[in-house]
């Protein structure tokens, strides 16, 4: 892989970011509820179910967060109106749609009927 | 290298080129390979399975335009509406899409040919061989006849014990094959081979289209082949994946059926799209606005597409958090949708539009599919999706989204592509008329169709009661679709005549600026008589010559050297000159294998799994024939291409175009392997009747043998190709030796392994470690396979330390080999672990 095909790459790791983390949340609510894992509290009021959901998004957002600063600080030292530029440009745009569509299933988090 | 001077005058220049490309005429034409003739075979067939599609239709729309009507029986509706919905996704979408795909790809891109022109050929026999298996299927009445998703326990042998639902599986599959093939060729020709200078930003936006959409097919279609797979291996031997009783989930059926089943309608809509954005700027006369915003919109429909699919099973019972999921990233999709229909109507606006008939068809196809997409969300909306699940409101939705989103937007593809197919334009049109008559009885047929949908008729129904006031609702459904195929009618009589009578306009009669209007119309069999250089997104805007100029020989690779068919292959991003990368011709190859593969298919379908393992071997074997004659026995070093440039061939370039199909179609193969793992462990931990009566007790000799000989095998290979090993022919020898060997020892011990595994038709347990277990076994026999077979290439003399392109594709597969084998294995173990009580 050279330094110019990393652009391209880097096109499908906004979204590569979101899908793992939605495949994750999935899979470990359907997991957590089949081992009951809702009923075991953690801090009062938040189950461990809970816990384990809220600190995958936590991960997922700043996985993406840290993405779109390094395509912003690439864009700004590609020079203007190259092929690079023009692929740095839709990473970072891309990865601001993944934080987005990250955000917008993040909102179902809060939903107490976890399991039901 | 006197072969290699230009020929400047462009009927010698033609002769010369035609020679080595054409196919050959009478019975030769089974040996084509070439994209413009493989594409319009898809197409013409696709088109043929629409018509058999739409006749389907109107024996559904029949039955139903009557209460208790007596036209169709129950058991022959059921497997009319079924066939009528797998032609229509299988045999004519997606065939559809990957005919006008391998006919337009190369020469907008400014190539020769696609990368892989056997492959696309093979494709097209695995995909007339599987349609055909289906076809009869259904002429003697034996049709699959449980719905185009087949949901399990339905499809199971106890509830469809005859050879219907068997049909469908081996059909399917076998036609998938060409979907896979499509799906890595289409990538890797994007990719590599573009003209000169053509970076990623100067692409037309078909070809980013249908580089999503491939890698789509490559991530989509592995689920639905691994869930058919195992439903036949449960029909045909009893190893119980969907049955609830043993151990198995129904609904792991429709996680991996819809796995697939929703990112495919963004399959089929994609290129749709790519064609609006290619027709319609030309309509506006203007450069399209937003090609970024449209290019991200993209990328991120293609991933919100794989986050959809649990809203085809909101009614199976899902706890809240996991539908607010769902639904949330079922309304998200609508938003990359909207950034391409603002920049359709932002370009309308800001060009000066001219109302043609495929214009016409354009803005259809925004009525339709907006409509389309508007119901998609509401059915998106979780209790909204309960009240009109599996009523004709969601038929109602789905033809909106299919027929406005792709319909439409091929009709018009086919009026405005059709003078470059045939050379003519019409001289007098019956198309508008056809347009009026297809959209009014389309509007007739289904909208109405939201209202019975919303009165409680459920789809699927052959019959219903007088006394449901759906009466009149369906008699005006009806007669609309018969407007509609009246309209039809009328449409492919239009393409005949002009086909047959219309006039010979001369060169890009639309006034296109992407590079396929730059080839002759009809285009000969080379493409383009030498290959243009592109700094722009509309080369034929800019230079309004370059036909002429290209025609005169006057850009790269103006001669023929050698009697090969070349093209160029590019650096990735850049569009840099990297290759030259020389093409098969004609050839019967690809015919032979996929007649060895149906063999396989057919045996499968009647169980003499004896032919079965023999057309298995003979397919492996005819596919490695290909490579013979293909590659150098001696290093060339750079080749001159023209204006004074030399690159080494695509065999020298370490980059090869065979390189990045092995990495791609790898892709592919891990989603079928994790689609696989998924289905273990989600029955593992989410199927009732766990844990099993009797767990594997694995001998850690068996499974240490087994890691070991991956291991090792995958380290040969990598030592195989080092740049000290390279270069000695003794010293390949020796590696090649030890990564078959390694090979042979991880099968034996996998083997070993399965002999382990309790009675598989007892419990799921047992048969999901079993076909884990061969499906890294098989992985294990292909790559010894294929080490002997690197052995044999470097014994003939086709291997050095720049020629590598056979050993390095080895040694991906045998790392990817031993990545999997080692997964499994973990798998294996973990499974043991959360089966145990
Ligand atoms: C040419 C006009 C068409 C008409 C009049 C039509 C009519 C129908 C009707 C009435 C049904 C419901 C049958 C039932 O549930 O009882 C149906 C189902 C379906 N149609 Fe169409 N259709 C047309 C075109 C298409 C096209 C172009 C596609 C796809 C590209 C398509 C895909 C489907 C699918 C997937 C189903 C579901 C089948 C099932 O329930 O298993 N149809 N069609
Ligand atoms: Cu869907």
């Amino acid at each position: 892989m050279t330094s110019k095909q990393q652009g391209f790459l880097f096109m499908a790791l906004g979204f590569g970011i979101w899908i793992a983390g939605f495949s994750l949340l999935y899979a470990v609510q359907a997991t957590g509820c089949e081992f009951a894992w809702q009923q075991v509290r953690l801090l009062g009021s938040i189950s461990s179910l809970h816990a384990a959901l809220y600190g995958l998004f936590a991960a997922h957002m700043a996985g993406l967060l840290w993405l779109l600063a390094h395509c912003r600080r690439k864009l700004a030292t590609t020079e203007n109106g190259t092929s690079d530029a023009f692929l740095w440009r839709a990473s970072a745009c891309l990865t601001l749609a993944a934080i987005a569509a990250l955000v917008w299933i993040g909102m179902a988090l809060p939903l107490p009927s976890v399991c039901r | 290298m006197s072969e290699a001077v230009p020929i400047q005058d462009p009927i010698r220049l033609h002769k010369a080129l035609d020679a080595v490309w054409r196919t050959p005429p009478g019975v030769g034409r089974l040996s084509a390979v070439n994209h413009t003739i493989v594409g319009r075979r898809f197409i013409v067939t696709a088109f043929v399975f629409f018509g058999i599609g739409g006749l389907l239709a109107m024996l559904i729309r029949a039955q139903l335009a009557t209460p208790r009507g007596v036209f169709l029986g129950p058991e022959i509706y059921n497997q009319v509406f079924t066939m009528h919905g797998t032609v229509m996704m299988f045999l004519f979408a997606i065939p559809l899409i990957e005919g006008v795909t391998f006919y337009l790809l190369p020469k907008m891109l400014g190539a020769r040919d696609m990368a892989f022109p056997r492959l696309s050929a093979y494709g097209y026999w695995c995909y007339l061989f599987g349609g055909a298996i289906l076809i009869v299927g259904m002429v003697l009445g034996v049709a699959p006849n449980a719905g185009w998703f087949m949901y399990t326990p339905l499809t199971s042998r106890p509830f469809t014990p005859g050879i219907n639902s068997d049909l469908w599986l081996i059909g399917v599959t076998f036609v998938e094959i060409s979907a896979l093939s499509a799906a890595v060729e289409i990538i890797v020709s994007v990719l590599k081979l573009r003209a000169p200078g053509m970076s990623l930003d100067k692409m037309p936006l078909f070809a980013w289209y249908m580089l999503v959409t491939a890698f789509m097919m490559l991530f989509g279609f592995p689920p639905l082949i691994v869930g058919s797979v195992l439903l036949e291996v449960e029909r045909a031997f009893g190893l119980p994946f969907f049955d609830p009783n043993r151990g198995g989930d129904p609904i792991l059926w429709q996680h991996l059926f819809w796995l697939f089943g929703h990112p495919e309608v963004y399959i089929i809509f994609l290129p749709a799209a790519g064609v609006v954005s290619t027709i319609l700027p030309v309509f506006a006369r203007r450069e399209i606005i937003g090609y970024l915003a449209i290019v991200v919109s993209i990328v991120a429909l293609a991933f919100l597409s794989f986050g959809l699919w649990v809203h085809h099973m909101f009614t199976v019972g899902i706890p809240h958090l996991a539908l607010a999921f769902f639904s949330a990233a079922s309304t998200a999709v609508a938003i990359p949708t909207a950034v391409q229909i603002f920049a359709w109507i932002g370009t309308l606006f800001a060009g000066r539009p001219q109302l043609r008939l495929p214009m016409l068809y354009i803005l259809g196809f925004f009525f339709i599919f907006v409509t389309g997409g508007l119901t998609g969300v509401m059915v998106a909306i979780v209790p909204f999706n309960w009240q009109v699940h599996d009523t004709h409101f969601v038929v109602a939705h789905l033809h909106y989204v299919l027929v406005g989103g792709f319909v439409f937007p091929m009709l018009a593809a086919t009026h405005y592509w059709l003078p470059h197919f045939t050379g003519r334009v019409p001289r007098v049109s019956l198309g508008v008329a056809a347009f009026w008559l297809i959209f009014v009885g389309f509007n007739l047929t289904f909208l109405i169709m939201h209202a019975t949908g919303l009165l409680g008729m459920t789809r699927r129904i052959y019959t219903y009661d007088p006394a449901n006031g759906w009466e009149w609702l369906n008699l005006v459904s009806s007669i609309g679709s018969f407007v509609m195929a009246i309209g039809l009618a009328l449409f492919t009589v239009d393409v005949a005549l002009q086909i047959r009578f219309g006039r010979r306009p001369g060169r890009n009669p639309w006034r296109a600026g992407t590079l396929e209007w730059a080839t002759g119309t009809p285009p000969p069999s080379y493409n383009f008589a030498s290959i243009p250089v592109v700094d722009t997104r509309s080369p034929l805007k800019q230079s309004t010559g370059l036909a002429v100029a290209l025609a005169q020989g006057r850009g790269y690779l103006g001669f023929v050297r050698d009697g090969r068919l070349e093209t160029l292959g590019v650096e990735v991003t850049s569009g840099q000159v990297e290759q030259v990368v020389r093409l098969p011709g004609p050839t019967y190859l690809p015919l032979v294998s996929a007649v060895a593969t149906a063999v396989f298919f057919l045996a499968v379908l009647f169980q003499v799994y004896v032919v079965a393992v023999i057309g298995f071997v003979a397919t492996i074997g005819t596919l490695l024939l290909w490579t013979r004659g293909h590659g150098d026995h001696a290093d060339r070093g750079a080749m001159p291409i023209g204006h004074g440039k030399y690159v080494p061939s695509h065999g020298e370039s370490g980059s090869s175009p065979s390189q990045w199909a092995m990495w791609i179609a790898l892709f592919g193969d891990a989603t079928a392997f994790g689609s696989l793992a998924f289905g273990s462990l989600y029955l593992a931990i989410v199927a009732p009747n766990w844990p099993p009566p009797q767990l594997a007790q694995w001998n850690l000799l068996l499974s240490g043998s087994a890691a070991a000989g991956l291991v090792l095998a995958a380290i040969a290979a990598g030592r195989s190709v080092s740049p000290t090993v390279l270069p000695h022919a003794a010293k390949r020898k020796r590696w090649l030796f030890v990564t078959a060997g390694a090979h042979s020892m991880a099968l034996a011990a996998l083997v070993g392994m399965a002999f382990g595994v309790p009675a598989p038709t007892e419990h799921a347990y047992g048969a999901a470690a079993l076909v884990v277990l061969c499906y890294v076994a098989l992985h294990v026999a292909l790559g010894a396979v294929f080490a002997l077979y690197g052995l044999w290439r470097s014994r003939r003399g086709f291997v050095s330390l720049v020629r590598s392109s056979d050993l390095m594709i080895g040694r991906a597969w045998h790392a990817f080999t031993a990545a999997i084998g080692v997964v499994t294995l973990l798998l294996l173990h973990a499974m043991s672990w959360t089966a145990s009580p």
